[in-house]
């Protein structure tokens, strides 16, 4: 179980991290979110010792976490955004060095399984350093995975993967929180965290906004709509024109495609608008639909709403 | 430095080749003069070829902990059960580690010197290139220090090019101070030269290379109690560089980056 009980981190006058709690249960996937800079980093260094926190406390599997409490690393599996090996090393060669240090029985045996579920066994005499950034996310995760860890804490795990190593390492997460493991996932990979995720915590200029699961996330924006619309001609020049609409809360344009995020009740006059205020601007709409509410929309929503904290203080 | 390096080898060919033109130049001497009285001829050829390891000793030590911090993987240590006593231990064991690993292949390397030059190493020189190990303790832990203390590989590598400054530039400065003729009493360089040779006295009793040619010193003349008292001062130095060392890793942090 992961424990954060009020973690609070200045850096000077910044407030990085603002008074967060949350729980993570054994056999449970929380994905924690947030913009850059938001937090989230800081918050899981706390978690994992690196940092100490100014006011709160973390606990893993009920052990307190803190320079002096070492023995917790046992207890944990971690990956962060960059998988930091040493390129000098085979995958062999590291992982029964990280076995060494995390006392791991049995190690040969137990980096073949971790290997083979990761369908890295071909690469087992491959130098770390000249894998692709991919590969070396996986080479990061085994390490993570190889002491059965209670507890997984991984911090952007799924950067520089392609789509068949997403779905790969989707899989061992999901394996891995079945087999009751408490897990944290913090990751800009929305889809991700919608597909895996029990509950999603969203954080935003250091304190937790929101706590709440995929679909409770999902019923907060059930007021907003999402329109889809493509036009003959690049969507640029009519960015303005879409945003004095009564309504519409934001525009984003690629090419020919806008897609427009209308906030209110009376989103039917509000689609209307659009239609209306496009066509009499000189395009012409070659389709328009609406997207049902996503993870990413919430995400958009909350953390919009929440204001920008630049050069946030105390 | 690591066995699988082959700057380490290189290292050892540099230490090796120091040796060999140090004993050239003895032999030179004999051939010229037809005389040379030495009671240790190898005593200075290992302990310069032993200062060559111990320097590359020191710059191992030095690039260690910043090069770790630098790309990351200090951190990664640091996520499992490796707190900075740890850490350091096993830097300093790993390094000493290499340094015992190449001594059989220094020894071997001066007893084939020996053999071409009719030069004999004797047990005291044998017995204080072991004892080596235990000034090779606090060197490796003061590079350790430098390391913990600088935040990048390239600020390491400054702090150790300032504290071989200081350690050399202090001894030669004074030396060359001392040589200036004075024949006024009220001359300032009087103070100068007592201030610097205060400095020197100060900086030689810190350097765990002056303990390294103690022993040596000490050895050859077979005057053991002094050996010993050597090497206790430089297990004492050792102690105090890794408790700093321990303190400089935590104020430092095991990160480059902040959040």
């Amino acid at each position: 179980m992961i424990e954060a009980r009020g973690l609070t981190k200045r850096y000077g006058d910044f407030l990085a991290v603002d008074d967060v709690t949350f729980t993570v249960e054994p056999g449970q996937i929380m994905g924690f979110l947030g913009p850059n800079g938001a937090g989230k980093t800081t918050t899981i260094l706390m978690l994992l010792g690196i940092l100490k926190p100014d006011q709160g406390s973390a606990r893993i599997c009920g052990e307190k976490v803190g320079p002096a409490h070492k023995e917790t690393g046992r207890l944990i599996g971690a990956v962060s955004e960059h998988s930091f090996l040493y390129p000098e090393m085979t995958v062999l060669e590291y992982l029964r060095f990280f076995a060494r240090i995390y006392r791991v029985d049995t190690p040969d045996k137990r980096i073949d399984e971790v290997l083979e579920e990761l369908k890295l066994g071909k690469r087992r005499h491959a130098l770390a350093g000249s894998l692709s950034k991919g590969l070396q996310q996986k080479v990061g995760l085994a390490r993570a995975l190889l002491h059965e860890p209670p507890v997984i804490i991984l911090d952007e795990p799924v950067s520089g993967l392609d789509p068949h190593g997403l779905r790969e390492v989707r899989e061992i997460i999901v394996h891995q929180r079945n087999q009751g493991k408490s897990i944290l996932l913090s990751s800009h990979a929305l889809s991700e965290i919608e597909r895996s995720a029990d509950r999603v915590g969203i954080i935003r200029d250091g304190r937790l906004l929101v706590e709440a699961t995929p679909a409770e996330l999902q019923a907060q924006t059930a007021g907003v709509l999402r329109l889809e619309v493509e036009l003959d001609r690049p969507g640029g020049p009519f960015e303005t024109t879409v945003l004095l609409i009564s309504g519409v809360a934001a525009v984003e344009h690629e090419d020919s495609r806008m897609s427009i995020t209308i906030d209110g009740s009376n989103r039917a006059q509000a689609r209307q608008a659009v239609s209306r205020a496009l066509t009499a601007a000189g395009a012409t709409i070659l389709g328009l639909r609406e997207v049902k509410g996503s993870l990413e929309d919430a995400f958009v929503t909350l953390t919009q709403a929440a204001g920008s904290g630049e050069g946030r203080t105390e | 430095m690591t066995m699988r390096s082959s700057s380490t080898y290189a290292a050892l060919g540099l230490a090796l080749g120091l040796a060999g033109w140090m004993l050239s130049n003895d032999v030179a001497l004999v051939r010229d003069n037809g005389l040379m009285v030495q009671a240790a001829p190898f005593r200075g050829p290992l302990l310069g070829a032993l200062v060559v390891l111990s320097f590359f000793l020191a710059v191992s030590a030095v690039l260690s902990v910043a090069r770790d911090r630098d790309r990351g993987t200090l951190e990664v240590l640091f996520y499992g059960p490796i707190d900075e006593a740890t850490y350091l231990s096993g830097k300093l064991v790993g390094l000493l580690g290499a340094y015992l690993a190449l001594m059989p292949m220094l020894l071997a390397g001066l007893v084939v010197l020996g053999i071409f030059t009719r030069f004999e190493i004797g047990l005291r020189l044998i017995a204080a290139l072991v004892l080596s190990l235990i000034p090779a303790a606090g060197i490796v832990t003061i590079g350790l220090l430098l390391s913990a203390l600088a935040k990048r590989v390239r600020s390491s590598i400054l702090f150790f090019i300032a504290a071989v400054g200081l350690f050399v530039g202090a001894g030669v400065t004074y030396s060359f101070v001392s040589r200036i003729p004075i024949d006024d009493p009220a001359s300032p360089i009087l103070p100068l030269r007592d201030a610097l040779g205060a400095v020197d006295t100060v900086l030689s009793r810190i350097s765990p290379f002056t303990y390294l040619e103690q022993v040596f010193d000490w050895a050859n003349i077979g005057s053991w109690t002094a050996v010993g008292r050597s090497l206790v001062l430089s297990v004492a130095g050792t102690i105090v560089a890794a408790v700093l060392a321990r303190l400089a890793l935590r104020w430092r942090g095991v990160r480059t980056r902040e959040e």
